[in-house]
């Protein structure tokens, strides 16, 4: 191959390799992203333009190695983020005692990125209260936005989790299976990655029925159905409305007698 | 800011990258190489990997970006060198005393024989 089909074929793999970093947290995708891509890339060319290596065994073992990186990225960032949210409720404990002076010694960025932590783990734009008050009435993941897979007329197919999780487990499947393509082994290995995903899936794949109107809802509907509508009321000018209204005991005393005086 | 004392023992992978560091500057690709090397083909230390290890080396003060690099005609602008600092000396030195120590204990046994 020219020097020139061999440029592009790497680009070409640097932009798959583009698409596996971007499963990884934010924070580590920001400070390393740009540099493991070109990593991959001197891998890439030293490794199969040079030396001639198979790209098969090449991309299978970027995918084991992504797939690794991949789970202890997002463990340590579980584990951080854990940890700033103890820190969190400490800090609002320390304060309800007065300890200024740990609350003054806190860098207030550092306060920013705990709430901005909090924020990611539990639904971006969200305000707090919102999102308790959500918890309390669903559960504990539905502060997480929905995303409606399927749409029927009665029925909808949500799936609340993130998207991140959703391609970190396609990808971590496609691994599986290809490891156990590759080694003659996709029998044991679908038995294995199946209940595994199908598990996953159905702890956050849910069947759910329309939902009632208004933010929250509006609860259940009182007995007898009608009683929703607002009863007509009389007009205030019509005869019963005329009848209905409340005049003298109402007027105050002066404007009362300011008319006997006018006639 | 890293902790005072680095964690002993390190992580193979740690291990690597430090002893890897220890004959000069790097960029990432380059320790990858390097490791592959020192191991003789055994350790190959994909890029997820590497980059986690570094952003924890980072974290711990065991490694820091260098400064210096070689002049922009030469290499890629876009490339970070990595270098070992002080306290990432005091953990390899730690990590070889100690393999040292097992080397002596092995021969005292006469275990190395048997290898």
């Amino acid at each position: 191959m020219n020097r020139r089909g061999e440029r592009r074929q790497r680009i070409r793999a640097q932009r798959m390799y583009r698409l596996l970093v971007r499963l990884y947290p934010a924070a580590h995708r920001r400070a390393f992203g740009q540099q493991m891509v070109q990593a991959f890339g001197d891998h890439y060319s030293d490794a199969v333009q040079c030396r001639g290596g198979s790209r098969l065994t090449f991309w299978l073992a970027v995918l084991a190695d992504t797939a690794t990186s991949l789970l202890a990225e997002h463990a340590s960032e579980v584990r951080a983020r854990g940890r700033v949210a103890v820190n969190t409720l400490r800090r609002r404990r320390n304060g309800g005692t007065g300890d200024s002076s740990y609350r003054r010694a806190e860098p207030r960025r550092g306060g920013a990125t705990a709430m901005r932590g909090i924020a990611v783990g539990q639904g971006i734009g969200t305000s707090r209260r919102v999102r308790v008050r959500r918890r309390l009435r669903y559960g504990r993941h539905a502060s997480r936005k929905a995303r409606v897979v399927i749409r029927a007329r009665h029925h909808r197919l949500v799936y609340r989790g993130r998207l991140s999780a959703l391609a970190v487990t396609v990808v971590l499947a496609a691994v599986a299976l290809g490891v156990g393509s590759a080694t003659a082994h996709l029998g044991i290995t679908a038995l294995v990655t199946g209940p595994l995903v199908a598990f996953w899936l159905g702890y956050r794949v849910r069947l759910t029925g329309p939902v009632p109107a208004g933010p929250g809802g509006d609860g259940l509907a009182p007995p007898g159905g009608a009683g929703v509508r607002e009863p007509r009321r009389p007009l205030p000018m019509s005869p019963a409305g005329a009848a209905a209204r409340s005049q003298l005991d109402d007027d105050p005393p002066g404007q009362a007698v300011a008319v006997i005086r006018y006639r | 800011m890293g902790s005072e004392r680095a964690p002993v023992p390190l992580t193979p992978a740690v291990f690597h990258i430090l002893f890897a560091l220890a004959g000069g500057d790097k960029h990432g690709y380059e320790i990858a190489k390097q490791v592959t090397e020192d191991s003789q083909g055994r350790v190959n230390m994909g890029t997820g990997t590497l980059y986690g290890s570094i952003k924890r080396m980072l974290a711990d003060a065991l490694i820091e970006e260098a400064g210096q690099r070689p002049a922009p005609e030469l290499d890629d602008e876009r490339r970070r060198y990595y270098r070992l600092t002080e306290q990432g000396h005091r953990a390899l030195r730690a990590e070889l005393a100690r393999f040292a120590r097992v080397v002596t204990i092995a021969r005292s046994r006469d275990l190395l024989a048997q290898v």
